[in-house]
């Protein structure tokens, strides 16, 4: 099973997962870590070993707040510099939702995959939809 | 060489930089002076498409060494935002004759070793020595963690305050 990291600024990320984990209920291999200001490369490096070596995990994929953010910058060097960890940026809570239901049945690429059209799906102008069933 | 502003963020480029400080100060160009990003190619990467996602206003951005720096800016025209991730480096651009006359101290990330100065920024003693002698240099410091925080001036008293209590802290580790 792949697991999931969040990665956000302030408690964003640990708000997330509570919030997924409230949905779905409590998930195995899904992790965060929330970089609080002053903070930077050394300790999200030093939170991303942590988690990585103590967990039993083959592929990790790894969903930040916003692409070109710092966090999201230092996953991404973090990231290619090793193999088996994608990163997908953007994350909201069906993004999180979708990447945890299919996490079982998909390799790291699919799961990639289903995390950016889930998050991208989530997105919708709802009066919208509305107005087009009338 | 009119560089508007020069803002000290480790981070260099990301979202508080381009959403916050550039779409504010709207520059034509973003100058990232930091050797150790120009020489680290997925490093540079990285930043320059965080930089191009993000800006509202699409400058030119660069990601140089410190030498290309100073040649770039001693000639450069447009509005420039310059970006280095420490005081050293300013220290190095004024005094090979970079114009910069304030600085707004904004990020410097904890590493071992490092102490607290400001909420968001961590400094070891050559940093400090550095900021002192921007501050000899005639640099206007001020420190000021986002766009709509309060600035705070950096003066002597404040780092030589600094200065002293981490080497009391030193000693006091030593056993001294």
């Amino acid at each position: 099973m792949t697991s999931i990291i969040v990665a956000g600024h302030g408690n964003f990320a640990y708000e997330i997962v509570a919030i997924a984990e409230r949905i779905l209920g409590k998930q195995k291999n899904l992790e965060f870590v929330s970089v609080e200001s002053g903070e930077g490369e050394y300790t999200l490096d030093s939170k991303l070993n942590e988690i990585i070596n103590n967990a039993d995990i083959d592929d990790i994929l790894v969903l930040s707040d916003i692409f070109g953010g710092s966090i999201s910058n230092m996953c991404l060097y973090y990231a290619q510099k090793r193999a088996h960890i994608a990163v997908v940026t953007g994350v909201n809570l069906p993004m999180l939702i979708k990447s945890l239901a299919y996490r079982d049945r998909l390799d790291l690429k699919g799961l990639v995959s289903i995390a950016c059209s889930g998050g991208k799906d989530g997105i919708v102008d709802a009066c919208g939809i509305l107005e087009k069933k009338d | 060489m009119p560089i508007e502003f020069t803002r000290i963020d480790d981070r260099l480029i990301h979202a508080q930089t381009i959403l916050g400080w550039a779409a504010f100060i709207k520059p034509d160009l973003i100058i990232v002076a930091s050797n150790e990003a120009a020489r680290d190619d997925l490093r540079k990467r990285i930043l320059l498409a965080a930089g191009s996602t993000l800006s509202i206003n699409a400058p030119d951005i660069e990601i140089q060494t410190l030498d290309n720096s100073v040649l770039i800016l001693k000639k450069e025209k447009k509005r420039s935002i310059l970006i280095i991730s420490n005081p050293e480096d300013a220290v190095f651009l004024i005094e090979k004759g970079v114009d910069i006359k304030k600085i707004s101290v904004g990020w410097m990330s904890y590493n071992y070793g490092k102490k607290k100065i400001f909420d968001t920024v961590y400094a070891n003693e050559e940093d400090i020595e550095a900021f002192k002698r921007l501050i000899k240099l005639g640099t206007c410091l001020s420190y000021q963690a986002t766009l709509s925080d309060n600035k705070t001036n950096i003066d002597e008293n404040i780092m030589n305050y600094h200065l002293r209590s981490k080497k009391k802290s030193l000693k006091c580790r030593k056993g001294l």
